[in-house]
């Protein structure tokens, strides 16, 4: 009996020792979380400073950027007719340069609102076809100096479409842009429209241009992203048009998604609810 | 410089009158440029807090007004301005860098009657706005 009552002792002093044990590890948890928090609080706070950074410096150089375009253009207009054609190249790479900072700043002012969550669609009854012309006659010079053959298959059955036009507009405006871009000279574009019985309004840009790789299908929609066939075609970019392409289109309740093109090239299709 | 900014252009009986707020010296000597080529009649004005004495002795058909000004913003411009009754048919073109999305609807809301943004405008545009407004 008495040895049993000893056994007892032991085995509570053991359960003791182990809940004082657990009672240890748990203040210790307590504490590495409380440490956890103020680390990742930091963190938060450090990347609204960063965002908020950015989007001052980008604001600040809005308006130089902007003065400095229209003088640009104003020149361009005033002396086109005096200039001979070193100088005329010298004033367009100039205002190419000043453009290059503009859709820089740009791109960082849009990915800041999207990342805080300040993007808003302003939907309105519009024509897709409508916008898609405006975009294609806007890369006219562009189209025609890499001889480049647009075909338009747009549906029968088109109609007004509620959407915010200078979102898309943009989404489809960074889609063609890369399609000229990335196509070499004397190569295809083919943009077509459908309306499915479903409600979806399908936007289908096919070029035959350099495509993406295998597997980093949904990468190139990912920001800063810039693959190395591209970078080797355009080294100037940052990687953010799909990403801010993508995000537009979203806010739709779409999808924007990659397919290769046969034999070669890139489908980007964009599709709303319609 | 193109022309003196901070000047006035002669005064005509036939031309339209735009008053310019902005206190950025390039953008208003490139603005004052090109609406004088166009031929209206134009006063800048640099310091908010002068905006409404100016309107008042000018007495423009059409305001192009920053928001981001010195002394007075533009939009305590726009409300003084909807407040007194000689601004009744003056028209007003906030014209700035400020994000559309997260102002338009409040400025207009106090009155103005476009909101362009410096950023995605060129001249000429500006010019056909002031034309249309300007009747």
């Amino acid at each position: 009996m008495e040895e049993k009552e000893v056994q007892m002792q032991a085995e509570i002093d053991q359960l003791k020792k182990t809940i004082s044990g657990m009672e240890l590890t748990s203040k210790m948890l307590v504490r590495r979380d409380i440490d956890l928090r103020r680390a990742y609080d930091n963190l938060k706070s450090l990347d609204r400073e960063k965002t908020e950074f950015v989007s001052i410096a980008a604001h600040q150089l809005r308006t130089p950027v902007t003065t400095a375009r229209w003088a640009m253009k104003s020149l361009e207009t005033s002396l086109s007719a005096t200039l001979d054609t070193d100088q005329s190249e010298l004033l367009e790479r100039a205002a190419n340069s000043v453009d290059r900072i503009f859709n820089l700043t740009e791109d960082l002012l849009e990915l800041n609102r999207i990342d805080f969550g300040d993007t808003s669609i302003h939907p309105v009854s519009s024509s897709v076809e409508k916008l898609l012309e405006s975009t294609i006659e806007d890369h006219r010079p562009q189209i025609e100096k890499r001889l480049l053959t647009v075909e338009k298959v747009y549906a029968a059955n088109s109609k007004a479409v509620c959407f915010d036009p200078a979102k898309i507009r943009d989404a489809v405006d960074n889609i063609f842009d890369n399609a000229i871009k990335y196509t070499p000279v004397g190569g295809e574009i083919k943009v077509t429209t459908t309306y499915n019985p479903d409600n979806q309004l399908q936007i289908k840009i096919y070029d035959t241009g350099i495509g993406v790789g295998k597997g980093l299908e949904e990468k190139i929609f990912q920001k800063f992203t810039r693959l190395g066939n591209a970078e080797a075609v355009d080294p100037n970019g940052i990687g953010l048009g799909l990403y801010v392409a993508r995000s537009f289109v979203e806010k739709h309740k779409g999808t924007l998604v990659y397919t290769h093109n046969q034999p070669h090239g890139s489908i980007f299709t964009l599709t709303i609810p319609c | 410089m193109l022309n003196d900014p901070l000047r006035s252009h002669p005064v005509s009986p036939n031309k339209t009158k735009v008053l310019i707020v902005e206190d950025d010296t390039m953008i208003i000597d490139m603005v004052t440029h090109k609406l004088t080529d166009a031929g209206f009649e134009t006063k800048p004005v640099i310091d908010g807090g002068q905006a409404i004495a100016e309107a008042t002795l000018f007495d423009p058909t059409v305001i192009i007004l920053d928001l981001m000004l010195p002394n007075k913003s533009g939009e305590e411009i726009l409300k003084e301005l909807s407040e007194q009754t000689i601004f009744s048919n003056t028209k007003v073109i906030v014209f700035t860098n400020k994000n559309r999305e997260e102002n338009e609807a409040h400025v207009l809301e106090l009155g103005a009657h476009e909101y362009l943004v410096k950023a995605s405008t060129d001249l000429d545009t500006l010019v056909s706005h002031i034309k249309q407004l300007a009747g």
